[in-house]
């Protein structure tokens, strides 16, 4: 059952990665792409131990990482994601519950997780350059995980409800 | 008082996540060299798993995609189209007026071809109307005036011959009575036999009319003639004025008149120069345009034998049955 429900997120991310890449990249928004696949690791890492919450955002990393048309190499995102999904993991006693808190932390991440891509793509010398400025992409980013945190979060919450009723996590 | 002892670190933990984020950097630092096969067979197979996610994806959110792309492009596509008609609107106006502008620059041309083969000082203008004007039937109103030098009793020319002699000046504009004015008298030189005569307008457009000083003077259809100056006159010698179109004799006498078509089409004019230094030579005929030559046509019948080839018909036999 365990094994099931983790490949049942993995499907939900390569899912969301897919949507990201296919969907909501043409779309042609101003700045960044909506980050949907950063806002599942949020909502997933709100429920999970830190070190679980990492291996999801690693996972996920990987996943947009690895999608035909990324520009970033293999493991960026998964280091950013990560990252993002253990010190959310650390504060997730705070947003349980809460309205506002895993607004604001979308808000935070959404503008963190490009400026860390970008620290990382200059750490290992990699070229990449955006069409877009960071600041730009970095303020849309905030406020597109923002929006999407609106639907997605409660969205998650009400699934969590749907398939593991006792245990508020569909994958521990 | 005793400290109260901190909480035990779960060092085991960290190196769990140090070990997920060492593995993160580790990862894109051998991808962006590109150099490490084994990671560039995983990216590949990774890809290869993704690719029909993302292509089904594709299908089923390109409506949807579709419909935002289009709903986030309305203003710029309303831009491009305004741009696009502007640039077309250019496009349509550069097109008609190629024509014009070809035109023009053909007059302009002889124009200068013509002065200069004259060593006339000229000064260019533009005729801005045309018609009835100080008492004038046939005037031109040109746009220069005493500002390019332009005087009174100047003559203007156009690329293929005389037009007329200014009559007014302001500061920008001059009004110029045409040689077809019925009060306009020229005096002429026939190119082909040298006699001389007086060309006068007679209005409306109408041919003019040559009459000779000497009333033996003879003169064929397709004679050309020259401005004939006089010392003191007004129009410049040289200048080319028209072609005897057809000849009659005057009123009961040997002496001959003539129908004469201008060289310039004086209903039509556009570019005109107005002649501001004469030449201290007579240009005498070398600004005459050339005779237009009419080829003869030769028709040349052939007869050529006709071959019949007989075709299978009915026989008739006189032979009785």
């Amino acid at each position: 059952m365990k094994l099931a429900r983790s490949f049942f997120l993995l499907f939900v991310l390569a899912t969301a990665a897919a949507v990201e890449v296919a969907l909501l990249g043409p779309i042609g928004l101003p700045g960044a792409t909506p980050p949907l696949v950063m806002i599942l690791v949020l909502s997933a890492s709100i429920r999970r131990t830190p070190n679980r919450a990492a291996l999801v955002g690693f996972v996920a990393g990987i996943i947009v990482d690895a999608m035909p048309s990324s520009v970033t190499p293999l493991g960026v995102s998964a280091f950013a994601f990560a990252l993002m999904a253990y010190v959310i993991s650390n504060i997730r006693d705070l947003m349980i519950g809460s309205v506002g808190l895993p607004l604001i932390a979308a808000a935070v991440t959404g503008g963190l997780v490009p400026l860390v891509q970008q620290f990382q793509m200059s750490l290992i010398g990699a070229d990449f350059s955006r069409s877009e400025p960071l600041l730009v992409v970095l303020i849309t980013s905030a406020l597109y995980a923002v929006m999407l945190s609106t639907i997605v979060l409660p969205a998650l919450a009400w699934l969590e409800e749907r398939f593991s009723p006792r245990n508020s996590s569909f994958v521990r | 008082m005793a400290l109260k002892p901190l909480p035990p670190v779960d060092t085991d933990k960290r190196r769990i996540f140090a070990g997920i984020l060492l593995l993160s950097l580790v990862l894109s630092f051998l991808d962006a060299r590109a150099s490490f096969g084994p990671l560039n067979l995983a990216r590949q197979g990774m890809e290869t798993l993704l690719s029909p996610l993302v292509t089904g994806t594709s299908s089923i959110a390109k409506p949807v995609g579709d419909f935002f792309e289009d709903w986030s492009q309305v203003g710029s596509k309303d831009e491009i189209i305004k741009e696009l008609r502007v640039e077309n609107a250019e496009l349509i106006a550069q097109i008609q007026a190629a024509p014009d502008a070809l035109r023009r620059v053909a007059e302009l041309d002889q124009l200068l071809q013509t002065a200069g083969l004259g060593e006339f000082r000229i000064v260019l203008a533009r005729s801005i109307s045309a018609g009835s004007s100080s008492g004038y039937g046939s005037t031109i109103l040109i746009d220069a005036g005493t500002v390019d030098g332009i005087e009174v009793n100047m003559s203007v020319m156009a690329g293929y011959g005389l037009v007329g002699r200014v009559i007014e000046v302001t500061k920008n504009t001059a009004l110029v009575v045409l040689i077809s004015d019925s009060t306009s008298t020229v005096g002429a030189r026939v190119a082909e036999n040298g006699k001389i005569g007086f060309l006068s307008g007679r209005g409306n457009n109408q041919d003019m009319l040559l009459e000779f000083v000497d009333p033996t003077a003879k003169v064929s259809v397709g004679d050309r003639l020259v401005s004939y100056g006089v010392a003191g006159g007004i129009f410049a010698s040289g200048i080319p004025l028209g072609i005897v179109k057809s000849v009659k004799a005057a009123g009961g006498n040997s002496s001959l008149t003539a129908d004469v078509q201008p060289f310039v089409d004086l209903r039509n004019l556009d570019l005109v120069g107005v002649i501001v230094s004469k030449p201290r030579t007579d240009p005498r005929d070398k600004l005459l345009p050339t005779p237009t030559v009419i080829p003869t046509v030769t028709v040349t019948v052939t007869a050529t034998p006709e071959v019949i080839t007989p075709t299978p018909s009915a026989t008739i036999s006189n032979e009785a049955p």
